[in-house]
């Protein structure tokens, strides 16, 4: 006796016939017989007229890939082949859009409805295409036979997660991998790129110094402000190999301290750069007939900015001298000029020889001159400039008042200097011997008169012209 | 916040066995112990979208489903729900909340009974669209079907976070409805025999060791 099963559904029917092993009936309550030997199964679908049919091999792999397929349907994630020993009689493929592929091949072995081949090889397989609707009614109708126990009760639903190392990444390696790829290789080619471009060192370090400087210079007070312009021009003859930009910073510091009291080297430097400036511009030097003095105002960057003669000689023979050339007037107002430019003495002597020597009195005490200050020294050299003046003076010069001078003297005894400290004393100079004492004496050796060291003594004639020589800053 | 959740998760065990439904539910080989994997997340949460879209009261539905089987006890209340539901990774205020074992299984079960329940219409608008589509014709010229499309275009859009990139992949109308349709395929599925235990082993696919 048969055994008939059918599962029913709107697009598909599954039909089962059978055997039952048991042939008593005891045992079984129920009328429902089980089916355990499959003898034919059909699986009909609504519009197509042959049905796929087959024994139990067909079967069992209609199962097992209905089965597989809708897992794939649902999660995406397909199952590989080689799982599979064997080509399955039963195959399902998705075909793009909502289309699903159901292929059966037909071996020899085994039922074989019309059209099948008598080789032993597979004869053309049957194709069909389906919706997702009748997908889903194929599932439901081996989903229903399958949870019939009565039925092939072997065959039930074995489901299990597909196992992480038979899945196969939604996206390929190759294109997950490739925004990282491209961000690394872009950078090594930009780095080579940029690897042969050749780095100016030396701008580098120039602007490193430009930057300390600006750092530096804003930390000067105001005064310095209006006469420093950055980075100060050197006038082509006065250009002694002067340091860059870092000695133009101190020298505006120096500068902006120079209205107070000079310093030191600062005006060493400004009365050597003058007296470079003078002895390479003068080149007529052989119509002097005697000495010229100016007083030179010179810029904290070694600019002639302004000259005026001492004397009435000076003033006639102004254009023997390089001074008229060699003047730069400042546009700066001149209230700036005067307070950060240095006053020097500048002589052309009728030898030909420049001689440049700080004007102020300031300038003097902080040693520019570096002064005689030896007791022993100092009494000896008064005696000399005693002796000389009493040689040298005039028998009938007579004084309503004191005349008193500040004279210079260097360390041989040679009077370098006088300065007239009332005005008797620059009314009567001429009845004095200092003047004749002063032109012979000169030194042709030096050049700016400071390199021999200088004692100063205060020098007066009294009413009844007798001279009194006393050291400057008395004795120590 | 990651506290308040540990300790949601050691409080259902001992005061609520687990209820029955869900037994037919097995865990995934060697997960007892670890939360629901990403893709997971992402599909329960649009299951549960699609059903929102086909019906009005599919927000409403879900708290009745979940009371009528007896998954109160997880499920609890609508801010609840929200925060399960959350857990989608593409959602806008994704929470860094794990989803549990059980909790995925009590939302596949509202889910499949709630499909089951709606399986005419769902077979009705499949094969509109697969009629539509053999004429070329697009989905505007069946009703309902338009309907759900554009109700899931826009609850999708509303909710979902569009910085990420599994959003932007689902910028234009075609990919959501095509999206939409697929979901709508797959609750088909979820109103099988089989569906709930069919659709519970596919959301592990490829993610178990």
């Amino acid at each position: 006796m048969t055994i008939q099963r059918q599962y029913s559904l709107p697009n598909c029917t599954l039909l089962l016939e059978g055997l039952t092993e048991t042939t008593t009936g005891n045992g079984q309550s129920d009328g429902r017989p089980v089916m355990s030997i499959l003898v034919n199964s059909e699986c009909h679908f609504v519009g197509q007229s042959p049905p796929l049919a087959g024994g139990r091999d067909f079967f069992e792999s209609l199962v097992k890939a209905v089965s597989r397929y809708a897992q794939e349907f649902l999660s995406g994630v397909h199952y590989p082949r080689d799982l599979d020993n064997e080509t399955p009689l039963v195959q399902l493929q998705p075909i793009d859009g909502s289309w699903h592929r159901l292929i059966v091949y037909n071996r020899n072995s085994g039922n074989l409805h019309h059209g099948g081949g008598t080789a032993t090889t597979l004869a053309a397989p049957i194709t069909m295409e389906l919706t997702t609707v009748q997908l889903f009614d194929l599932v439901e109708a081996v989903d229903q036979f399958l949870a019939d126990s009565q039925t092939l009760p072997e065959l039930s639903l074995n489901l299990a997660p597909l196992p992480k190392r038979y899945a196969k990444a939604d996206q390929p390696v190759v294109q997950r991998a490739a925004p990282a790829i491209l961000g690394v290789s872009s950078v090594a080619v930009a780095a080579i790129a940029l690897f042969f471009f050749p780095v100016d060192y030396r701008q580098v370090e120039q602007a490193i110094e430009n930057a300390q400087t600006q750092q530096r210079s804003l930390t000067t007070p105001d005064p310095a402000a209006p006469a420093n312009s950055g980075e100060p021009p050197l006038l082509p003859q006065s250009n002694t190999g002067a340091p860059s930009s870092p000695v133009s910073a101190s020298r505006v510091e120096a500068s902006a301290i120079a209205t107070n009291g000079t310093q030191a080297p600062v005006v060493d430097d400004l009365n050597q750069q003058l007296y470079n400036q003078l002895n390479q511009a003068w080149q007529n030097r052989a119509g002097l007939t005697q000495d010229l003095e100016y007083r030179v105002s010179v810029a904290p960057d070694g600019t002639i900015v302004g000259y005026k003669p001492v004397t009435s000689a000076a003033f006639e023979g102004i254009a023997l001298t390089p001074l008229p050339q060699l003047l730069r007037p400042p546009t700066a107002t001149p209230d700036a000029t005067s307070s950060v430019a240095t006053d020097f003495r500048v002589v052309f002597t009728s030898q030909g020889m420049p001689q440049v020597s700080p004007w102020t009195e300031s300038a003097q005490r902080s040693g520019v001159q570096r002064e005689i200050t030896d007791n022993s020294t100092l009494r000896s050299l008064q005696r000399q400039i005693r002796n000389k003046i009493v040689q040298n003076r005039q028998e009938d010069a007579t004084f309503s008042t004191r005349l008193t001078y500040r004279v210079a003297v260097l360390s041989n005894g040679t009077i370098l200097d006088y300065e007239p400290l009332n005005q008797a004393a620059s009314d009567y100079v001429n009845l004095t011997p200092l003047p004749q004492l002063k032109s012979s004496g000169i030194p042709a050796d030096t050049a700016t008169g400071r390199s021999k060291r200088i004692a100063y003594f205060r020098v007066e004639f009294t009413p009844r012209g007798v001279p009194e020589v006393s050291p400057w800053r008395g004795f120590r | 916040m990651n506290v308040s959740a540990s300790v949601m998760h050691l409080d259902s065990p001992p005061t609520q066995p687990v209820p029955l439904i869900l037994d037919n539910l097995p865990d995934p080989p060697n997960m007892e112990d670890r939360e629901c994997p990403r893709r997971a997340r992402m599909q329960i949460d649009l299951i549960l979208l699609a059903i929102e879209a086909l019906d009005i009261g599919g927000s409403e539905a879900i708290l009745t489903v979940a009371k009528d089987l007896d998954l109160q006890g997880i499920v609890k209340n609508r801010v609840n729900l929200w925060r399960l539901r959350s857990t989608n990774p593409l959602r806008r205020y994704s929470q860094r909340y794990t989803l549990s074992l059980v909790e995925a299984k009590a939302l596949v079960a509202i889910a499949c009974y709630l499909a089951r329940r709606m399986t005419v219409l769902i077979r009705q608008l499949l094969l509109a669209y697969q009629q539509l589509s053999e004429k070329q014709l697009s989905p505007e010229h069946h009703f309902r079907l338009s309907n759900y499309l554009e109700r899931f275009r826009k609850h999708f859009r509303s909710r979902m976070n569009p910085k990420r990139s599994g959003v932007i992949a689902y910028s234009s109308d075609e990919k959501l409805n095509e999206l939409a349709i697929s979901l709508l395929a797959k609750l088909l599925f979820c109103t099988g025999t089989s569906g709930m235990k069919r659709f519970w082993i596919s959301l592990f696919e490829g993610e178990v060791y």
